[in-house]
């Protein structure tokens, strides 16, 4: 079996590879193909347009002509130059020339080099003759390209990781799930273990002749197994019986022990595997959970701008806080209801809960795509913020009830992994789906998704899902107990607290407005934001594998050190801004970012275990988790208000620059207090 | 569009109903038209407009030449003869005809009045909707945001200088106006008042001083509003901005179409204003509304004007985009 699984698998590769070949290539030559198209009709059409460009500047010097004013003393030039080429992107050079020299200019004047890029026109002004001349870029072709190649780039990863969520969700239910159940009865048969055999009920087709009749096989079997024992007991032989007999009783049950060694049997009737793949940690709970998120991130790199353009209303309050406010107001209302979430969820079901919360998410969404003002919008994402920590603590809450000691780490990953995807999917998307529809749509697809997150959740959780244990919740005194340990305090003030204010600061409201500052769409915005995931996802696994490397080889934790290196790498990437790098450099920033969070995240999550060894037996690990969490969230509320505060007082560069300073300043502090390992915390040695 | 379409299809079949009716009653409605300073473009845009509506109209034109005495001659008349609409051109006919709000006369004829600045501010109507009373109109002057808009189109600026009639309760409420709309877009007013007699009138004297005064406190416009006093001295206000090269700008017709050298302004078109009035006066004659539920309304569409012989003369050539959408005169 194990070779034709191998022969298999090599076939299912080489056709898998042929395909990609085959798709890749003819996209290639597609791509080529539209390319030339678009040089040879597009140009002309630039052209054409630079060329009606150039008949609305005519008119408004034939209008100055005829109230005698003379063209080159108006003011306003320059304006009206920088106004045709925002509206205008392809037209990068327009000049009025006097005797072949420019006396207004704008764009670059090597554009206009070639003939074949320019428009001339006469104007008839006052003075000297003068001559309108309008280039075109002639790279506007490639970059058209280049912006739907990245665009492309971004649907192609983002469907990759939807079309990998969509194979776990089909491979865990409907006819692959019969499938699947197919195989594994069959590979549990052929080791003769029948008590793998299981059933699916609800199979159709093919799959569920094959199942039934390997069901009714396995129980027909075990059934015989019984009667025969049965049989065989009651004939066992009494003293003065026939040696004969009981010769060939001895025989019969020896072979059918023999049997049942080789053979397992099981002892109940062929039982059935489920809707659902409990195999999958998450099972039910991860497609909608996936939807959910995904339809909140959607809102990431358009939020700020999108509050920006509301009327403020009677808020005297400077433009930058304000854009920040949704934000800070979604991380805090997140933050704040989490820790008493979890045992409402526990006592309502986790299916009620989530369900509760994907249908307020979905009104939020909608009702967001119609707010007329920042307060109404403020309150729409407070709400907002609520549902998705309900949703969150639902889906938290299931991982908990569905796994044991030895699954749960997997199933923990698994949860991070979805966030992880969901946030790799939902801001460039959202970005793309902004630039064409523009926000409020944007928010209603949200809605929509949200809906289905809801309706998916209302079909597949299962309805008595009974809460395992109940977590309590985190009160004021463990809040004590645990921040009364300076180690603890210290490892939230200086890396815990900073790590998230950077991240929420630049990711969530630095970048998206730098981006739409410096002349770029939502969409750029989107992709640039989500390197950051994309950074995560790639990069903590490897520090996991480090870490644990490191820790093997030399006997020693490294975790400070990682946590330290994170901060460092974040505040250099802030700094990073002070240099003249455009878009680049916030791309660079993010990157490193991204690169910087994975270094740290799980060693810092790890060391709280460390730093308060001694409270645990007192406060309880889950409490101490539960403080630790709870603050550091109220960091990702914190950061977008320091950042607009920032931005407001000293721009862009500055904000970017006094953040990742503080941020490297925590790191190496940080480091200067725990480098001499994890050694037991002395608060604790105290006590 | 398809509601839009609907709505007008709807009206065209009530008015086709009621015409025929109208023309059996073969009495042509009954208007007295109480002018101010003789036939402007604003009765033409009137007449127009119910001409083109097919109201039936019998106009009775007077003309109070600027003399108060004929006006209240005009109201005697109008007690007599009992029209079905009473028309006034401007504040001074309109308060002669139908006096204040706390001192209404006229009662009982529907007066509909255009070409008036501030009819709250003059105490024609308390409010501009649910006004309490059988008077409504047009109020020609553009909102603030929409003049200073216009004025930062031409040049922006930091301060706005006013000179304005401190017993004119119009030119005080919108002086304030003016002063919060200036806030909003991050500038400021400086303001100067027309010396007082003792008897409590403005004087005409130290104008040129108060504009001197104006441009030296940092003003770099000068914002001439709907105030009486300072149309009647507007030849030496505008002469002395000139000569302190401080441009002007105008929120009314007849600010801008007098000779004195006002540079630019935001201004309804007078034919509009008509147009406007006569549709109120269709909604209260053809419609059977009582002119009290007939808000007193702007026209949302204003006409930038701008002297380029001024602006030539002072140096403040126009940007060129405003090429695009002003008048040049």
């Amino acid at each position: 079996v194990s070779a034709y699984t191998a022969s298999l698998r090599g076939y299912r590769l080489a056709a898998l590879g042929a395909v990609i070949l085959a798709v890749l290539g003819s996209i290639l030559a597609c791509a080529a193909l539209a390319y030339s198209a678009f040089e040879r009709e597009l140009r002309p059409e630039a052209l054409r347009k630079a060329e009606t460009v150039g008949h609305v500047v005519d008119a408004l010097a034939v209008k100055a002509m005829r109230y005698q004013l003379p063209l080159e003393k108006l003011p306003g030039i320059d304006e009206l130059f920088d106004g045709l080429e925002k509206q205008n992107p392809e037209i990068t050079w327009i000049a009025i020339l006097v005797d072949e020299k420019p006396i207004f200019a704008r764009g670059q004047q090597a554009h206009a080099r070639l003939a074949e890029n320019r428009v001339e026109l006469p104007l008839i002004t006052m003075g000297d003759p003068a001559v309108l001349e309008i280039a075109v870029d002639p790279a506007w072709v490639a970059h058209l390209f280049r912006e739907m190649a990245l665009d492309m780039g971004v649907i192609l990863l983002v469907s990759l990781v939807i079309s990998m969520e969509l194979a776990i969700y089909l491979t865990g239910a409907g006819d692959f799930r019969s499938a699947s159940v197919v195989q594994g009865a069959l590979h549990a048969a052929s080791r003769g273990d029948f008590r793998g055999v299981t059933t699916v009920a609800a199979a159709r087709g093919e799959a569920r002749a094959l199942l039934s009749a390997l069901a009714s096989a396995v129980d027909t079997l075990a059934m015989k197994r019984t009667l025969l024992a049965a049989a065989i007991a009651r004939r066992w032989p009494r003293r003065n019986a026939d040696p004969r007999e009981r010769e060939a009783l001895r025989a019969a049950l020896a072979r059918l022990r023999a049997a049942t060694r080789e053979y397992v049997l099981p002892s109940a009737p062929v039982p059935d595997a489920g809707r659902v793949d409990a195999s999958n940690v998450l099972g039910a709970m991860r497609a909608p959970f996936f939807l959910f998120l995904f339809s909140e991130d959607l809102s990431r790199s358009f939020l700020p701008l999108y509050a920006g353009s509301l009327p403020v209303g009677p808020f005297a309050i400077p433009v930058h806080l304000v854009v920040s406010l949704p934000i800070s107001i979604f991380m805090l209302i997140v933050a704040l209801s989490q820790p008493t979430l979890g045992t409402w969820s526990e006592r309502v079901g986790r299916r009620r809960a989530f369900l509760a919360g994907g249908l307020v998410g979905a009104c939020a969404h909608l009702a967001s795509a119609g707010a007329g003002s920042l307060s109404e919008l403020l309150v729409l994402r407070a709400i907002a913020g609520f549902a998705w920590a309900v949703a969150f603590v639902a889906a938290q809450g299931f991982v908990i009830d569905h796994t044991d000691r030895d699954t749960r780490t997997r199933g923990l990953a698994t949860f991070v992994g979805i966030i992880m995807a969901a946030s790799i999917c939902g801001p460039p998307m959202g970005g793309l789906l902004a630039d064409g529809l523009g926000p409020r749509w944007t928010f209603a697809i949200g809605a929509l998704l949200a809906t289905g997150a809801t309706l998916l959740a209302w079909r597949d959780l299962p309805r008595a899902a009974a809460a395992k244990r109940a977590v309590r919740p985190v009160r004021a005194r463990d809040y004590a107990a645990a921040l009364a340990n300076p180690r603890f305090a210290a490892l939230l003030a200086l890396a815990a607290i900073p790590a998230k204010v950077i991240v929420i600061a630049f990711c969530f409201y630095l970048v998206p407005l730098y981006v739409a500052e410096s002349g770029y769409n939502a969409a750029m915005a989107g992709r640039i934001i989500m390197l950051y995931s994309v950074m995560m996802v790639l990069g903590v696994p490897i520090t996991t594998e480090v870490v644990e490397r490191i820790q093997r080889a030399r006997h020693t934790r490294p975790h400070a050190l990682f946590v330290a290196g994170g901060l460092v790498v974040s505040g250099l990437a802030g700094l990073l801004m002070l240099m003249p790098l455009g878009l680049w450099g916030t791309a660079v920033l993010v990157f490193l970012l991204g690169i910087a969070q994975a270094i740290s995240i799980a060693p810092q999550s790890a060391m709280v275990a460390d730093v308060s060894s001694a409270d645990m037996g007192r406060v309880g690990e889950s409490a101490i988790y539960g403080v630790y969490r709870l603050i550091e969230r109220l960091g990702n509320a914190m950061g977008p208000v320091i950042a607009a505060f920032l931005l407001q007082l000293a721009g862009f560069q500055a904000a970017f620059a006094a953040i990742g300073a503080s941020v490297l300043l925590c790191g190496i502090a940080f480091y200067a207090m725990f480098r001499n390992g994890n050694a037991p915390a002395r608060a604790g040695a105290r006590t | 569009v398809r509601r839009r379409a609907l709505v007008a299809a709807l009206g065209a079949a009530a008015l086709a109903a009621r015409v025929p009716a109208l023309s059996a009653a073969a009495r042509p409605y009954r208007i007295y038209m109480a002018l101010w300073r003789g036939m402007t473009d604003v009765e033409k845009g009137f007449q127009a407009y119910l001409t083109e509506r097919g109201v039936p109209v019998q106009y009775t034109w007077r003309d109070a030449g600027q003399n108060r005495a004929k006006v209240a001659e005009f109201q005697r008349e109008v007690r007599e003869t009992r029209p079905d609409l009473v028309y006034t051109w401007g504040t001074s006919a309109t308060l002669g005809m139908a006096g204040p709000y706390d001192a209404p006369q006229l009662t009982g004829i529907p007066v509909v009045f255009a070409l008036v600045a501030d009819p709250v501010g003059s105490k024609i109507v308390p409010r501009l909707a649910g006004q309490g009373r059988d008077v409504t109109g047009v109020y020609h002057v553009a909102p603030v945001a929409a003049q200073l808009e216009a004025i930062r189109a031409y040049r922006r600026f930091a301060r706005m200088g006013v000179l304005y009639n401190p017993a004119e309760s119009n030119s005080l409420a919108v002086t304030d106006e003016l002063k919060a709309g200036l806030g909003r877009v991050g500038a400021r007013l400086v303001e100067a008042r027309f010396a007082m007699g003792a008897d409590g009138q403005p004087l005409a004297d130290g104008i040129d001083e108060r504009v001197a005064q104006l441009k030296s406190e940092g003003a770099e416009w000068l914002y001439l509003g709907p105030d009486t006093f300072l149309y009647t001295n507007l030849d030496r206000v505008a002469a002395a901005a000139k000569r302190e090269s401080l441009p002007t700008f105008a929120t009314t017709e007849s600010l801008i179409d007098s000779p004195a050298p006002v540079l630019a302004g935001l201004v309804s078109r007078y034919r509009a204003v008509g147009e406007f009035a006569a549709y109120k006066a269709e909604q209260i004659l053809v419609g059977r509304h009582p002119a009290r539920d007939v808000p007193v309304e702007t026209l949302s569409r204003f006409v930038f004007i701008v002297h380029v012989e001024v602006a030539k003369a002072m140096g403040f050539l126009p940007p060129i985009t405003l090429l695009n959408y002003a008048e040049f005169r």
